[in-house]
């Protein structure tokens, strides 16, 4: 089992993994480097709102708690929104980590499998049956409008932002490669597609939405839910 | 394949790519970056391979461990080889993964007569998998190792031989290495057999900061010392096929096209020799 070779091995992380000169600190800024660079371009906004200096040191930080375990850096960053929230800093930006959740829901949107999704037929009855959510949707609730802020940021940044200070949801929906819905979400379309993922038939998940939520029309929200091809076609024999 | 010269894809040069009339341009991308499961980038890489020849280099399989290659990875890479035929596949005389973590780098290894056995294997469980020969290229090199017992060039020239691997000749890395750990460049490419040499690579370097270190940090156009040992690498073993790699400071696409254009240029020069 080449015990030299892992001694090396062994050998040549432990130097790169604390502060080094010549060519160990090419290596070790190398390995960093690759780290960081993956983050920044899966957490784009939160760089926009930190600014690149301090999204660098942030990253090199949280590179060195949370090293890749994967080669595929384009879903690195899976703990960060959760490591940020511990940071002694965060009390003046409580959004920040809200915000990269956002980002996360947004990476893994697209990075997720490609499915055509079911759409729409008029004579087609839905109530009765246990949907599946379409692979390329995520969604989440937050206690801070993050999504407002994370939309606000996707064009030219207006000078201030002013969301409405008040919880949110996220929905990151992909039905095919090329096309992407983004919208902000009330909590009734989050307590339907929450439903819908958990098992529960539509109709079930429609009632609860409009015992909860009796101000909110769940009846079309879930028309446009299902328009933006948040739902898997209905594999036969299912249900 | 036509020894021609091809670009790193870029995605944000995806339409410049789609409408480039450039004949016989190639484009060469790192398989991990498409290890996902589906969206744009797999969709965009599906595009361009309609109407372009592909390579796919492998930067973290990891050959260079005491184990066997990540299964999990190598299916990875076999899906992709599946799904884009590419004309090219590669990767590194390098390790980058250990002990559950993976290092976004090529870690340099001892090159023993154990490692030369094991990393054989480990080229040839590879080539079984994906039913393919692939190319090995040489690393750039920053520390003088003295748990060496072979020279680098006949250290790849022996893991050919095993294995029946090629090999992806790194012009820019031997440049870097020679200055960094103090061999002659020029010497080193002479070492190479011209029946092993399956892809050239051609890249930027910039200089360690107050130090005396070169790096391959690919984020600065090629330099006037590696076109030259290209070109008489190219007159010696005549045209191969030939990226240029950026992956930093990336310039507009057709800045990238006019370094390209340099390279079809010499290859073009080596073909009127061959013939």
């Amino acid at each position: 089992m080449l015990p030299d070779l892992i001694a090396f091995q062994r050998q040549f992380v432990a130097a790169i993994d604390r502060p080094a000169i010549g060519p160990l600190a090419v290596y070790r800024n190398t390995v960093i480097h690759g780290a960081v660079e993956a983050l920044r371009s899966n957490y784009p906004v939160v760089e926009q709102i930190v600014g690149d200096e301090m999204f660098e040191a942030i990253a090199v930080e949280y590179s060195s708690a949370h090293p890749p375990k994967s080669p595929v850096l384009a879903l690195y960053g899976d703990e960060f929104a959760d490591w940020l929230s511990q940071q002694n800093w965060i009390a003046d930006l409580s959004y920040l980590p809200d915000v990269a959740r956002v980002e996360r829901l947004h990476v893994e949107a697209l990075m997720a499998a490609d499915e055509e999704p079911l759409v729409a037929a008029g004579n087609l009855e839905l109530s009765g049956l246990r949907l599946k959510l379409h692979p390329a949707v995520r969604f989440n609730w937050l206690q801070t409008p993050a999504m407002s802020i994370w939309l606000a940021h996707q064009r030219p940044l207006p000078s201030t932002i002013e969301p409405n200070w008040k919880p949110e949801g996220a929905l990151f929906a992909r039905p095919s490669p090329f096309e992407m819905h983004t919208p902000r979400i009330g909590a009734a379309a989050h307590r339907i597609l929450f439903g819908i993922r958990l098992g529960e038939r539509v109709g079930q998940s429609l009632a609860a939405a409009a015992r909860l939520y009796p101000d909110e029309n769940g009846e079309a929200i879930f028309v446009s839910l299902l328009n933006l091809g948040v739902f898997a076609q209905p594999s036969p024999g299912r249900n | 394949m036509t020894p021609t010269a091809g670009l790193g894809f870029k995605p944000q040069h995806f339409s410049d790519a789609m409408s480039s009339p450039a004949v016989g341009l190639w484009f060469e991308v790192h398989a991990e970056n498409y290890m996902v499961d589906g969206g744009p980038r797999l969709a965009m890489l599906e595009e361009l391979r309609r109407d372009r020849l592909l390579s796919l280099h492998g930067v973290s399989l990891s050959l260079g461990n005491a184990a066997e290659p990540d299964r999990d990875h190598l299916a990875a890479l076999k899906r992709l080889v599946d799904r884009f035929e590419p004309a090219l596949v590669s990767e590194h005389l390098a390790w980058s993964r250990f002990d559950g973590r993976s290092f976004p780098d090529l870690l340099p290894l001892p090159r023993t007569n154990e490692v030369l056995a094991r990393f054989s294997a480990n080229i040839g469980q590879v080539q079984d998998a994906l039913r393919r020969e692939i190319l090995i290229e040489n690393p750039t090199h920053y520390l003088p190792l003295n748990q060496h017992r072979w020279s680098e060039t006949s250290f790849l020239r022996e893991l050919a031989r095993r294995s029946g691997c090629k090999l992806l000749i790194d012009v820019n890395n031997v440049a870097v290495g020679a200055n960094n750990i103090g061999f002659d460049a020029a010497s080193w490419l002479l070492d190479i057999p011209p029946k092993l040499v399956g892809e050239i690579h051609l890249a930027g370097h910039s200089h360690d900061a107050g130090g005396t270190l070169l790096i391959d940090s690919h984020d600065e156009p090629v330099s006037e010392l590696v076109w030259s040992l290209y070109e008489g690498f190219i007159g010696r073993i005549g045209p191969r096929p030939t990226l240029i790699e950026r992956d930093g400071n990336v310039p507009s696409f057709g800045e990238l096209l006019g370094e390209r254009e340099r390279a079809q240029a010499i290859l073009d020069g080596g073909l009127r020799l061959a013939a």
